[in-house]
C-alpha cells in the first residue's frame, strides 16, 4: 500500500508537467499578447520603446523552451508572479478567490448529496415504483432547467418581489459588525447562489446513489441478511447504503475539478468573486501569469483529488488491490 | 453654498414628526413642499468591473476615470452643456492669439492629507504625464511647449500653435506634487490610497466588492450633501438593474429589453427617476480599403444604403437610438443637425453596386465582378448579444443584394491584434466619443496621427481638414471645417456609421436637485452630483459603511 502510495505521487509530477505544458503552449498561440502588453503598461496607446522595454521585463523576446523552464523553476518555489493588469502578486488574488469559491461550491455539493442520496437510497428500496419514476423524471426535469434562468428566476422573486435575500456579493455588513450577525448575513448571500449550484446535480447524484444501493440490495450477503429475518430498513441503511458508499467516495473524488471552475455563471450572476469568474476575465484580459496559475493550482488539486479517492476506497475496501483501484471495483 | 444649520434644523424636526405619521412603504411620495438642502445619505452605483489600479496617472478604463473625478480635481471641468467651467482654475485668459493660457488658481484648497495645493502640483502633473515611462497618455499635452508657474497660484501654459484642445487637456485629474518620492515609478507604482483635493476622500477599495467614498468637509466649493459615494462591482447588466429594483443600489441603466415592461408602470416611476440621453458611443461598420471590395467609395455608400438602421434601432432597442450621419454626437458644438443620415434604400444601393462593376450573373447567387465573387467576412467582437443581432440583420439585407457575409467572432484581444495588423475585410465596433469630436486618430491617413484609422482611409482634403481643424481657434471657423468634415464623411463612407444609442438611466427619486442634460448623463457634469441631496425624512443609508 505505501509503495502504491509512493508511485501515486510520484506520477502527479509529469502529469502535472503535460498539463502546464499544454496550457503554456495553447497561450502562446493564442492571439492577442499585444493587447496583454498594452494593458500591462497601463497606457492606451504605448509607444513602441514602452512595448520593447516590457517585452524585456517579461522574457518575451526569449525562444519559448526557455521561458517555460523559467516559469518552472518560479513555480517551484511558488512564485506565481504578478497580474499583466493590476501588478498585484498572483498568489494574493488567488487565495481571496480560491476561499470563496471552495466555500460556495462545498456548500453547493454538502447541499445536494444532503438531499440527493437518502432520496436515491429510499428509491433504491422501492425501484419501480411509482415514487421511483416520478421522483427521478422530476429530478431530470430539474437537471433539464438551465442555471442562468433559475438564478434570474430566484434573484426576482426572493430579492426583488419579496425582498426576503440579498440580491448579489459576499456580503452587506461592514467588517466591523458582530460576529453572529456578520454570519447570518455571509449565509443569507450564500443561500440562493448555493441553491442555484446544487438543483442541477440532484438528478444525477440520488441516480448514482440508486443505482449503487440497488446493486448492493441485489447481492448475496443482502439474500442471506433477508433470510435471517433482518428488517428490511436495517437492510437498506446499514448493509446496501454502506456498501454503495464506497463508490460515492470515488465519485466525489472525480467532482473536485468542477468544485473549482464549475461556478463561473452562478459567480457572475451574483456578483461572487471567485475563481471562475477570474479565470473567465483573466483569460479575455489576457493576463496570463494568473491563467497559468489558476492552470496550476487547478490541476493539482485535480490529481489530489483523483489520488485521494484512490486512496479513500482502498481503504474503504479492504479486498481491493491497490493497483485495481477505482477501475477494478465497477468493470 | 455651505449648510445653512438653522434651516436645516428645524425642516429636520417637522420631518421628524412626519415620519412617525407615515407607514414604511416601498413607494415614495415626493415631498410636495420645497426643501432645503440637507447632508446625509448615500449615494451607491454599480460598476462593472474592478478597476485594475486607482492610479489617476495611467487611468484608461471608465471605472478609474469615474472614481478620478470625484477624489481628485482638474483645472477645469465640463458643465451642464458640456461648457467648459472653472474647477481649481478660478479664471483663466488667452493672450499671444492663443499661444498663450494664463490659469489662475484657487487659493486655499487642501490635499486631503492636509497639504496646500499650488502650482508645483499642476507643473508635477504635466511632468509625469509627459514621462514616456510613466506609461501616462503622454501624446494629449502634444501641442505644448512649455509649463511655467510665476507663482503659487499662477500658470502659464504656452503652446506651439493655438489650439481648440487648450482648456480640454485640462480636465486631467491633479496629482499631488509633496507625494512624488513615493511614487517615483511607471505604471506599475498604483497608490492603494489616492490623495486628491476633490469633494469626497478615498476611504477603501474591497476588490470584487465595491470602493468607498466619503464626504470631503474641506471642499473648497462646500462639503457635498451626500455623506459618501460607493461604487459596487456588479459584473452582470441585469444583476445590476435587479440591484436596483431591490433597493441595495441607487442607480442603474435600464436594458432595452426591460423598458417596456417594469419601468413603464406608475409605481417604478414613483420610486425612479428616468434619465435619457444619447450615450457618447458611436456602432460602426469599418470597410477595410486595402480589400478590392471596399476601395470603391460606391460601395461602401451601398453597404450602408442597404442597412435599415432605424428599423433597427425601432425593433430591438425599443427605438433606443439616434441614426447617426458622421462620428458628430449631437451634443458636439460643430454637429451638422442638417445632415440626414443615409436613408435605407435597397434599390439605391443595387445601383450602385452594379455601377461599380459588381453584378448578378442571375437572380440568384452572388455578385460578381472579374470572376471574383462578393463575399467577405465580417469581424465582431463576443460578449455583446447586440452586435450578433446587427451582423445577423445585415447579412440578411446583404443576401437579398447578392452580397455574401460571413460572420466570425473574436475575444477583443484577438480582434484588435487583427485591427492592428489591418488583417480583415470589415469590423463591427464602436467608439467611445469625447466632448471633443475631432476625428483625426480614425480619418487621418497619417500612421501617427491616424493610429485608428484600421480602414486605411486616406483623403488629402481630410488631412488638410483635419489639422487645420485642431489648430483653429475661432469657432465659427472650426465649425465650418468640421461641417465639410462631415459631409466628407458621409460622401467617402469609410465607415457605416450606424447609430448613438440612447442610454436609459434609472435614479432612486430620493436624491434631489439632479439636473437632466438632454447630451449627457447626469453624474457628468461638474459639480452635478456635488448638489444632489436627500431630504432628511427619505434618506435611507446612514454614511459609507
Amino acid at each position: 500500500m505505501r509503495g502504491y502510495l509512493f508511485r501515486r505521487i510520484l506520477s502527479v509530477v509529469p502529469t502535472l508537467l503535460g498539463i502546464t505544458l499544454v496550457t503554456f503552449l495553447l497561450l502562446e498561440i493564442l492571439p492577442g499578447r499585444e493587447m496583454a502588453l498594452s494593458q500591462a503598461s497601463g497606457a492606451n496607446l504605448p509607444s513602441r520603446e514602452t512595448l520593447d522595454r516590457l517585452r524585456q521585463t517579461y522574457h518575451l523576446n526569449e525562444p519559448i523552451p526557455i521561458r517555460y523552464f523559467q516559469w518552472l523553476l518560479r513555480l517551484c518555489r511558488w512564485d506565481l508572479g504578478e497580474s499583466l493588469l493590476d501588478h498585484r502578486p498572483v498568489s494574493e488574488a488567488l487565495r481571496q478567490t480560491t476561499a470563496r469559491t471552495l466555500a460556495l461550491n462545498l456548500l453547493a455539493l454538502s447541499l445536494a448529496l444532503a438531499i440527493s442520496v437518502p432520496l436515491g437510497t429510499r428509491w433504491a428500496a422501492v425501484a419501480g415504483s411509482l415514487r421511483d419514476r416520478v421522483g427521478s423524471l422530476l429530478l431530470y426535469l430539474l437537471y433539464a432547467f438551465p442555471g442562468f434562468a433559475a438564478a434570474l428566476i430566484l434573484q426576482y422573486l426572493f430579492a426583488v418581489r419579496w425582498g426576503v435575500l440579498p440580491l448579489q456579493g459576499v456580503r452587506s455588513l461592514p467588517a466591523t459588525a458582530p460576529l453572529l450577525q456578520r454570519s447570518l448575513d455571509l449565509a443569507a448571500h450564500l443561500l440562493l447562489p448555493v441553491l442555484c449550484l446544487a438543483y442541477g446535480s440532484l438528478a444525477y447524484l440520488a441516480r448514482f446513489t440508486r443505482a449503487s444501493v440497488l446493486e448492493g440490495l441485489r447481492s448475496h450477503y443482502v439474500d442471506a441478511a433477508r433470510a435471517r429475518g433482518v428488517d428490511e430498513r436495517v437492510i437498506v441503511w446499514r448493509h446496501a447504503f454502506r456498501n454503495a458508499l464506497v463508490p460515492m467516495v470515488t465519485l466525489l473524488g472525480a467532482l473536485v475539478p468542477a468544485l473549482l471552475g464549475g461556478s463561473i455563471l452562478v459567480e457572475t450572476i451574483f456578483s461572487w468573486p471567485g475563481m471562475g469568474r477570474l479565470y473567465f476575465e483573466s483569460l479575455q484580459n489576457r493576463d496570463y501569469p494568473v491563467v497559468l496559475a489558476l492552470t496550476v493550482v487547478t490541476a493539482l488539486l485535480t490529481l489530489a483529488g483523483s489520488l485521494l479517492a484512490d486512496v479513500l476506497y482502498c481503504v474503504a475496501d479492504p479486498r481491493v488491490e491497490p493497483e485495481q483501484g477505482f477501475h477494478g471495483r465497477l468493470s | 453654498m455651505r449648510l445653512r444649520t438653522t434651516w436645516a434644523g428645524c425642516l429636520l424636526a417637522l420631518a421628524l414628526l412626519f415620519v412617525g405619521c407615515q407607514s414604511p412603504t416601498a413607494e415614495r411620495t415626493k415631498p410636495a413642499a420645497v426643501d432645503h438642502p440637507v447632508t446625509g445619505d448615500c449615494l451607491v452605483i454599480p460598476i462593472n468591473s474592478d478597476p485594475p489600479s486607482l492610479n489617476f496617472l495611467t487611468c484608461s478604463d471608465a471605472w478609474c476615470i469615474l472614481v478620478a473625478r470625484f477624489v481628485a480635481d482638474s483645472l477645469v471641468d465640463e458643465g451642464e452643456s458640456l461648457e467648459t467651467v472653472p474647477r481649481l482654475a478660478s479664471s483663466w485668459e488667452f493672450s499671444e492669439q492663443g499661444r498663450l493660457l494664463t490659469f489662475h488658481l484657487r487659493r486655499q484648497v487642501r490635499w486631503h492629507d492636509g497639504a496646500p495645493f499650488t502650482s508645483r502640483d499642476v507643473l508635477y502633473t504635466y511632468r509625469r504625464t509627459i514621462d514616456r515611462t510613466s506609461g501616462a497618455r503622454a501624446d494629449q499635452f502634444q501641442d505644448v511647449e512649455e509649463v511655467s508657474a510665476p507663482d503659487d497660484f499662477t500658470v502659464r501654459v504656452r503652446f506651439r500653435e493655438p489650439t481648440i484642445l487648450a482648456l480640454d487637456m485640462w480636465k486631467v485629474p491633479l496629482l499631488p506634487e509633496h507625494l512624488s518620492k513615493q511614487s517615483r515609478g511607471a505604471a506599475m507604482d498604483a497608490p492603494s490610497h489616492p490623495i486628491g483635493t476633490g469633494p469626497f476622500r478615498f476611504v477603501r477599495f474591497e476588490r470584487g466588492r465595491e470602493i468607498v467614498l466619503e464626504a470631503n468637509p474641506d471642499y473648497f466649493l462646500g462639503r457635498p450633501y451626500l455623506d459618501g459615494m460607493i461604487f459596487r462591482i456588479i459584473p452582470a447588466p441585469a444583476t445590476q438593474f435587479r440591484a436596483l429594483l431591490a433597493g441595495e443600489t441607487d442607480w442603474s441603466f435600464i436594458p432595452a429589453t426591460e423598458w417596456s415592461k417594469e419601468p413603464a408602470t406608475p409605481a417604478f416611476r414613483k420610486r425612479f427617476q428616468i434619465f435619457e440621453y444619447p450615450a457618447m458611443f458611436l456602432h460602426y461598420i469599418g470597410w477595410n480599403e486595402r480589400v478590392p471590395f471596399f476601395s470603391d467609395p460606391r460601395v461602401r455608400q451601398a453597404m450602408t444604403l442597404a442597412l435599415d438602421r432605424q428599423g433597427f434601432v425601432e425593433k430591438a432597442f425599443h427605438g433606443a437610438g439616434v441614426a447617426a450621419a458622421g462620428t458628430f454626437h449631437p451634443g458636439h458644438f460643430a454637429y451638422d443637425p442638417e445632415r440626414r443620415p443615409l436613408p435605407y434604400d435597397p434599390q439605391q444601393a443595387a445601383r450602385l453596386l452594379d455601377e461599380a462593376g459588381w453584378k448578378l450573373s442571375s437572380s440568384h447567387g452572388l455578385r460578381q465582378r472579374g470572376g471574383r465573387e462578393f463575399r467577405f467576412t465580417l469581424l465582431i467582437f463576443q460578449g455583446d448579444p447586440m452586435q450578433q443581432q446587427i451582423a445577423s440583420l445585415l447579412a440578411d439585407s446583404l443576401g437579398r443584394l447578392g452580397v455574401g457575409m460571413d460572420i466570425k467572432v473574436l475575444d477583443f484581444p484577438a480582434l484588435l491584434e487583427r485591427l492592428h495588423r489591418r488583417d480583415f475585410e470589415a469590423v463591427l465596433s464602436g467608439w467611445v466619443l469625447s466632448s471633443n469630436p475631432d476625428p483625426t486618430v480614425n480619418f487621418h491617413s497619417d500612421p501617427v496621427l491616424g493610429a485608428s484609422n484600421w480602414v486605411s482611409y486616406s483623403n488629402p482634403e481630410m488631412d488638410r481638414l483635419l489639422l487645420e481643424g485642431r489648430h483653429q481657434t475661432d469657432s465659427d471657423r472650426r465649425r465650418e471645417i468640421y461641417r465639410r468634415v462631415q459631409e466628407l464623411q458621409s460622401q467617402d463612407q469609410p465607415y457605416s456609421f450606424l447609430f448613438f444609442p440612447v442610454a436609459r438611466v434609472a435614479l432612486d427619486a430620493r436624491f434631489h436637485d439632479v439636473r437632466a442634460s438632454p447630451v449627457a448623463s447626469p453624474l457628468k457634469p461638474y459639480p452635478g452630483p456635488l448638489r444632489w441631496y436627500v431630504p432628511a425624512q427619505l434618506q435611507k443609508r446612514s454614511g459609507p459603511m
